[in-house]
């Protein structure tokens, strides 16, 4: 498969205080990578750093052959690599129509952002009766959906997720994960997802990296996680009992 | 007697309006207030008053000129005094735009001079006579440009993608970014519309009052910075109603007042001074809930 992204030896963080160090990653076409880790574990951050948010102070992004890295978070955008931020970043005092058409700020092809238009109904009728509405009105799952959709409105070519079941009821989380998979499977986007729902994530991802403290400790596929003993015990929430008996 | 006040009213206010918001863009876009605003409309009254001088334009050639001219000022003062400090503790930008105020309003005393200049009559005056009403023609056009500069800008900001972005980027410079905007290309256009709307005020102050000085800033910053709080921090539409409500009221209270002393000016802060206290979120804003 073709490499998408590739973050070498990458450290970043808030002015001189570092939350990554020397972070390798990489994402190929058609993957869904999740990023496990604890709170503050950096996994923002990562995702922040791609997006152009914030500046590495050391290493290199790699998005399809071409050094992102140092670019404005509105370049990368045009690059192909769409953010959804965490808390969803919804503009709350827009309408959830001119949400949608923000997402396709830097697209001028009215034919086809009309098409994507009636495509982002189609996977979430909920906003097809808010068109006009405040966003900032919507519910936390809405808001979530409304996120989604208008990221899709730019048509990335990789995806960004930052902690998208954040705060949502467990029914929305199953509803927003399943998206993530039909994302993948139906329409062939790649994403790079940060969870803390790790159990869940694990279901819809391909492949893996778990971050503590900054570092990159471990990475495989999903069924290599899920058995990892480490990640059990820290992310899933099994007891190692098992393993006495 | 009342009719003709109130056209004299619409008239103030709807160049209260212009200032108002211009003040309320920047704050939206940077959560800046722009002291030196004022200074940028004195800036477009004398730009005005030369072009007019030198060249004898027509005043639908002239007043795009200053508008353009005192739009590349206000590009200019975010490049030079705001952007630089943008970065740092937030305060540094305000008080760099204090410092704009007082660069410009005494190059303005050196250049001009620190005393009133009559302001040519670039348009005949025609005075109507509709039944016991004198209506100066002046007022009526220079409130009839600023409602038409108020409806486009309306327009822009509700309607096109610019002014779209315009709002996305007062909303969150992050969100914004997120999704392909130039924040900074943005805050720059803001600065030139809002600065091009200050300087045709600025032209048309000098029309309707036939003077102008280098000290006419302060006056018309003060009574939009009451604008902006009456209509609500960031509100544009808040920001038009609110300065036809103010210039109104504030010509009303001199018809209704004893007028021994200056009771408008007493009168339009004591409105703020209310509003802060009984509605500081303005007339016509409302409470922002957060998603």
């Amino acid at each position: 498969m073709i490499k998408m992204l590739s973050v070498k030896g990458v450290s970043s963080g808030y002015g001189k205080l570092l939350a990554i160090h020397d972070v390798d990653i990489n994402v190929k076409k058609g993957e869904v990578v999740v990023l496990i880790g604890a709170n503050g574990a950096g996994k923002s951050t990562l995702l922040r750093t791609i997006s152009g948010v914030l500046r590495p102070s050391k290493g290199q992004i790699i998005f399809q052959g071409r050094k992102i890295n140092g670019y404005k978070p509105h370049s990368i955008v045009k690059m192909g690599v769409v953010q959804i931020q965490e808390g969803r970043g919804i503009l709350a005092r827009m309408t959830v129509k001119e949400n949608l058409e923000m997402g396709a700020y830097l697209r001028s092809d009215k034919g086809a952002i009309e098409k994507d238009l009636v495509q982002t109904f189609e996977k979430f009728p909920h906003l097809k009766d808010r068109l006009s509405q405040n966003a900032g009105t919507l519910s936390g799952g809405e808001q979530q959906m409304l996120a989604i959709g208008r990221s899709l409105m730019a048509r990335p070519q990789l995806l960004l997720m930052d902690e998208p079941s954040l705060g949502l009821a467990p029914v929305i989380v199953e509803f927003i994960l399943e998206t993530i998979h039909d994302l993948r499977e139906k329409d062939e986007y790649t994403i790079l997802l940060v969870e803390q729902n790790a159990n869940q994530a694990l279901d819809v991802a391909d492949r893996g990296y778990v971050l503590e403290t900054g570092r990159i400790v471990i990475e495989g596929k999903s069924q290599e996680l899920r058995d990892n003993e480490k990640v059990q015990r820290a992310y899933l929430g099994k007891t190692i009992r098992s393993r006495e008996n | 007697m009342i009719f003709q006040q109130l056209i004299n009213g619409l008239m103030l206010g709807a160049n209260y309006s212009l200032v108002a918001i211009g003040y309320t863009l920047i704050f939206g876009v940077l959560g800046l207030l722009h002291f030196a605003h004022g200074e940028v409309l004195m800036a477009g009254a004398f730009m005005g008053f030369y072009i007019i001088l030198w060249t004898d334009l027509p005043l639908y050639i002239t007043l795009p000129l200053t508008m353009i001219a005192t739009g590349a000022l206000g590009i200019i003062i975010d490049l030079l005094a705001i952007r630089p400090l943008r970065k740092d503790f937030h305060l540094a930008p305000l008080l760099s735009t204090i410092g704009v105020t007082i660069i410009l309003q005494n190059l303005a005393v050196k250049l001009f001079g620190g005393y009133g200049t009559r302001f040519p009559d670039a348009i005949k005056d025609y005075h109507f006579k509709i039944g016991s009403l004198f209506i100066s023609s002046i007022n009526i056009l220079t409130l009839g440009i600023s409602i038409f500069l108020m409806i486009a800008l309306y327009f822009f900001i509700s309607k096109t993608k610019i002014g779209k972005a315009m709002r996305a980027v007062s909303e969150s410079h992050l969100t914004a970014g997120l999704l392909g905007v130039n924040v900074d290309w943005i805050v720059l256009l803001t600065f030139g519309i809002a600065s091009a709307l200050a300087g045709a005020s600025g032209v048309m102050i000098g029309l309707a009052f036939h003077a102008i000085s280098p000290f006419i800033g302060l006056t018309f910053a003060l009574k939009g910075l009451v604008v902006m709080l009456l209509g609500g921090l960031g509100n544009v539409l808040g920001a038009m109603i609110g300065g036809l409500i103010l210039g109104m009221a504030e010509v009303l209270a001199i018809v209704v007042l004893p007028t021994e002393i200056n009771l408008q000016d007493i009168f339009s802060f004591g409105i703020m001074i209310l509003i802060l206290i009984f509605r500081p979120t303005g007339l016509f804003g409302t409470r922002i809930t957060q998603g």
